[in-house]
């Protein structure tokens, strides 16, 4: 049986690149607040970029 | 840009002139604090002039008085407490803060290209903070994204960073006239967006 898997990307977040670490971190855009820095380098699965 | 009056020497001049000329091929205007003459309280007008300024140098060199070290570190912690960047240089025999033993400093021997590097990595972190600003704008936390907004137009000069306050500030007004609830702190924010708005 095939695996169920998420369609589409998370809603209510973006990913933009911080140039100063150069890693991306996740924002809510409900609240305008950044929720996670990306500890490992590339963005994260998923998640629409801004 | 911040350095101590006294004990001018001939590596601190230099210095000076290697930021003069990196930060005006970048189109940035230096000011110190010296030049500057008005009948105020000094520290006051380090703190205005700290405010109204896109980042900040800070140069620490060999054998530099206690007092001039202390004053140097509070200027930076103030800018740092306003979220600015500071740019810290420093001759290879100086002593700085432990607070700063983990910055990453410019080494006189690379002053210009790591200052160059920095000032054109800059214009990055302004594209960032337009993002951020843009996405607190729409979720309505208008004090954060006119903060962004700020500091992008001190960096970039950028009319689209305008553009966006002149619209926060009609938001302000409308919500500030709609609601009771925190009227004095939108009130207060109009004001110190009209003033900037009017400077800028």
């Amino acid at each position: 049986m095939a695996r169920k898997r998420r369609g589409g990307s998370v809603r209510n977040r973006v990913q933009a690149l911080n140039p100063k670490t150069k890693r991306w971190v996740k924002i809510d855009t409900k609240k305008g607040k950044i929720i996670s820095h990306k500890s490992t380098p590339g963005p994260y699965k998923r998640i629409r970029k801004k | 840009m911040i350095e101590s009056r006294r004990g001018r020497k001939k590596k601190t001049i230099e210095i000076e002139k290697y930021i003069k000329k990196c930060c005006s091929d970048k189109g940035y205007k230096i000011i110190k604090a010296t030049d500057i003459k008005r009948s105020k309280d000094y520290l006051c007008k380090i703190c205005e002039l700290i405010q109204s300024v896109a980042f900040g140098i800070a140069v620490y060199t060999d054998n530099m008085p206690p007092d001039t070290l202390g004053n140097i570190s509070y200027e930076v912690g103030c800018m740092h407490s306003l979220g600015k960047e500071v740019y810290i240089i420093k001759t290879s025999k100086a002593k700085v803060p432990s607070d700063f033993k983990r910055t990453e400093y410019i080494e006189e021997k690379k002053l210009k290209k790591d200052l160059t590097e920095r000032l054109n990595d800059l214009k990055n972190q302004a594209n960032y903070m337009y993002k951020l600003g843009e996405l607190s704008s729409e979720a309505g936390d208008l004090e954060k994204a006119a903060e962004y907004f700020k500091r992008i137009y001190l960096i970039m000069k950028d009319s689209r960073a305008i553009k966006k306050l002149e619209t926060i500030l009609i938001k302000i007004n409308q919500i500030s006239e709609e609601t009771k609830k925190n009227k004095e702190l939108y009130m207060r924010l109009a004001e110190s967006l009209k003033y900037f708005l009017k400077l800028a």
